[in-house]
């Protein structure tokens, strides 16, 4: 449950969340200038994650929009969590720290 | 399908063929209005199914075609229409209902109250149980007063549901629209009728099984009968109370863009979050176009569905022991919280006062077992879960890993498993030290805790003391080493923490070194400033001894690279500051001895160094003690002072 716990602290922060379908999406505020070679990554406010790690994100916009047209009139999006590829955090919010020692708890509970 | 067979065998003849005709009736009327209102739809294609149908009666055709527009706003353009003869018996176009889509094959079962539900999957079609039920609704409103359970079907499904696997719970989908028709309104007025493909007579046949099939009464939710190793969720799925449904209103994404009201977030989350959507409501949200048309597919849910949909899945996520399984939130909002009361006590105001957070405990049915061995079977049966996603092996790691041949990686992976293993005891000793900042515990397990690590840092299974030094060094030259060394400093007894300060100071040289790539040295500064501020004069001597030897073989003093290292330089300074702190505060130590030549020779040595060293090496420093230059004014002559001053305070310009 280490990542899902983790994705719950980032709720209500802006992420970009490349899909493995070639399909990135942005959330509306950040234009972030990526090298967006066929690879779609969706930016939005991270709204809820459940322990699939599915996500919702709220405010969405995707990198190319001229690439991707479909995507102009979606605000929200439910993106299933088998088809994420990458998640990119703001890292003040990250206590990688914490992280470490959450990821030593799981494995000693795991050997358990 | 096993469901339609045993409807088919059970389905008593008598008490249903009145509430047959009077179905086949409404829904052949409902239909044919459909059709009618359908794009395409043709009057001939109306009277076509009338005359199929047989049906003259026009009463029921509004209810009818308000409970399609449930049914098939779901199932429209996914409807698949069988393209079959009006002759066909009513079994066979069971038969072929089976070859339908998941969701048509739902309404087909009563499963609303009794039969399984597998085949639709556990929670999506809600609509089609609306849509189902209130079918039978229908059948109440049309007059039928008998509502006597079917006894040819009340033993009939409890066969079934032991079979399969239990994903019924006791639709509360149906008991809302048992109180929605209580209430009096059928649907909700505001669905429009979309366009629907017109329906074949097979389908007619087919939505008639249906109807025939819907037992009148009794909801009987089923519990969820004993774990089957299918069971994907590991959990008991508990029946949510209908009383338990929370109503209050929210839509998703909510004008507050919170999740849903039943997630369990921390005080400082929630308060946080509504910071955020405060700041984001009040510069005025564009109003887009869409969201002004009124949506045709909205509201097929009602709040309490969405609840119970949205509970099934949080009972999972329930644990017994929220701090383990949640840590890292947990944790995070803690730390958080914590940080934000530091900062009121030192002025900046608190707005709200902190919540109780309750988390609802639910109870853990029983444990199962993800690897599930079948006798006779090859190998194992992977069952996965959302805890363990795929366990298809046993991948234990068995033996041990000591025995290593001496090689460079070896060796260095030998340091790094050390570490782990000193890192979760600090970790246990972290847990058991409740809030409040890390000191040195009173507790006497606490304590064994610590000396255990301790020892575990400074001997590593080494007899001769320089070695053990070496390992200790060994674990500082890792980054995470350093990490563990600073965390663990504030746990340790003074004289303990003392001793590895000392072993820090004595191989400064070799860490500056060591830590060029890292430059992580800095994060044990603050843990040693403060051992170093109840240091003893003599083991502050001790310490800067250590500095400003000769090492043998080499024509510089070690301080020559402290001074231009930030830690190093840091550090020295701290040590002298302590210094002179102690000397003016204590005047007999000015008389005394031994100690105190030695320690003025080695500020003046120190002062002479770093008026050697060119300003552009000289590294500045994480603090900037201010007794240091008065410190110098007492020892070295003026034109030294002029020279260090200068170069001090030209290296950090404030």
């Amino acid at each position: 449950m280490l990542f899902y716990s983790f994705f719950k602290s980032l709720v209500g922060k802006d992420v970009v969340v490349e899909l493995k379908n070639d399909l990135s999406c942005h959330t509306g505020k950040r234009r972030v200038d990526m090298d967006s070679c066929c690879r779609i990554a969706i930016c939005g406010t991270l709204h809820s994650v459940d322990q699939y790690l599915n996500i919702k994100l709220t405010d969405i916009s995707v990198t190319d929009p001229e690439k991707y047209p479909h995507m102009l009139s979606v605000k929200n999006c439910f993106i299933r969590g088998s088809v994420v590829r990458y998640v990119q955090l703001p890292a003040d919010e990250v206590d990688t720290q914490l992280l470490q020692d959450a990821a030593r708890k799981e494995a000693l509970q795991q050997k358990q | 399908m096993p469901c339609l067979n045993w409807r088919k065998e059970n389905t008593p003849q008598r008490p249903k063929e009145r509430r047959q005709c009077t179905h086949r009736e409404s829904l052949a009327q409902f239909l044919a209005h459909n059709t009618v209102l359908s794009a395409g739809g043709t009057k001939m294609k109306t009277t076509h199914l009338c005359s199929q149908v047989g049906v003259t009666n026009t009463e029921t055709e509004l209810q009818l075609s308000v409970l399609l527009d449930q049914f098939s706003i779901t199932a429209a353009k996914k409807v698949y229409l069988l393209e079959a003869d009006t002759a066909l018996s009513p079994e066979e176009t069971a038969m072929e209902g089976v070859g339908q889509p998941a969701k048509m094959k739902c309404l087909e079962g009563p499963h609303l109250n009794q039969g399984p539900a597998k085949s639709c999957g556990s929670l999506a079609p809600e609509k089609e149980l609306v849509s189902a039920s209130q079918l039978e609704e229908e059948e109440e409103n049309e007059g039928e007063e008998d509502l006597d359970p079917d006894p040819d079907l009340a033993p009939g499904p409890e066969e079934e549901e032991e079979e399969e696997d239990e994903k019924d719970l006791g639709d509360p989908a149906v008991l809302s629209a048992v109180h929605n028709t209580q209430r009096g309104g059928l649907s909700s007025p505001g669905i429009k009728i979309p366009d629907v493909l017109g329906m074949s007579p097979t389908s007619l046949h087919f939505l008639w099984q249906t109807l025939d099939y819907l037992s009148p009464v009794l909801f009987r939710p089923k519990f969820p009968s004993a774990n089957s190793p299918a069971c994907h969720f590991g959990h008991q799925l508990l029946l949510p109370d209908p009383s338990l449904f929370c109503s209050l209103p929210t839509s998703w994404p909510p004008k507050f863009s919170l999740p849903s009201h039943l997630t369990q977030l921390h005080p400082q989350h929630q308060r946080l979050l509504q910071l955020q959507q405060h700041s984001r409501m009040q510069s005025p949200p564009a109003k887009k176009p869409w969201s002004q048309q009124p949506d045709p597919y909205a509201n097929l849910m009602t709040r309490k569905e969405k609840d119970w949909v949205i509970k099934v899945q949080m009972v999972q996520l329930q644990s017994e022991n929220p701090r383990l399984d949640d840590y890292y939130y947990q944790k995070y909002y803690q730390k958080l919280e914590k940080k934000q009361a530091d900062d009121e006590l030192l002025g900046r105001k608190n707005k709200v006062e902190s919540l109780k957070l309750v988390t609802p405990y639910i109870q853990k049915a029983e444990a199962y077992e993800s690897v599930v061995r079948i006798e006779g079977s090859l190998g194992q049966v992977a069952v996965s879960t959302c805890f363990s996603p795929r366990r298809a092996i046993d991948a234990v790691p068995h033996g041990t890993q000591e025995q290593e041949a001496g090689a460079a990686s070896s060796q260095r992976l030998r340091v790094l498993h050390h570490i782990e293993k000193m890192f979760l005891q600090l970790l246990e000793i972290e847990e058991g030290q409740k809030d409040g900042p890390p000191q040195p515990c009173y507790s006497e397990q606490q304590s064994k805790q610590v000396e255990k690590l301790f020892l575990a840092l400074k001997t590593q299974e080494q007899n001769n003391l320089e070695e053990a030094a070496d390992g200790f060094l060994q674990v500082l030259s890792v980054r995470k080493g350093k990490a563990l060394v600073a965390r663990m400093l504030p746990f340790l007894p003074q004289n303990q923490a003392v001793s590895l300060l000392l072993a820090i100071t004595h191989h400064l040289p070799l860490l500056v070194r060591r830590d060029v790539a890292d430059q992580a040295l800095q994060m044990l500064f603050k843990p040693l400033g403060r051992c170093i501020s109840h240091l003893t004069f003599h083991e502050l001597l001790q310490g800067l001894q250590g500095l400003t030897l000769l090492a043998p073989g080499s024509s510089e003093r070690p301080v020559t690279v402290v001074l231009q290292n930030q830690f190093g330089i840091s550090l020295l300074y701290a040590l002298l500051s302590h210094g002179e702190q102690l000397v003016s505060l204590d005047s007999s130590l000015e008389k005394s001895n031994s100690d105190y030549t030695t320690w003025t020779d080695m500020v003046v040595l120190i002062a002479w160094e770093i008026a050697q060293m060119p300003t552009a090496s000289l590294a500045e420093p994480l603090t900037f003690p201010s007794n240091l230059l008065p410190l110098f004014c007492h020892h070295v002559d003026k034109q030294l002072v002029q020279q260090l001053e200068a170069r001090m305070e030209l290296a950090w310009i404030y």
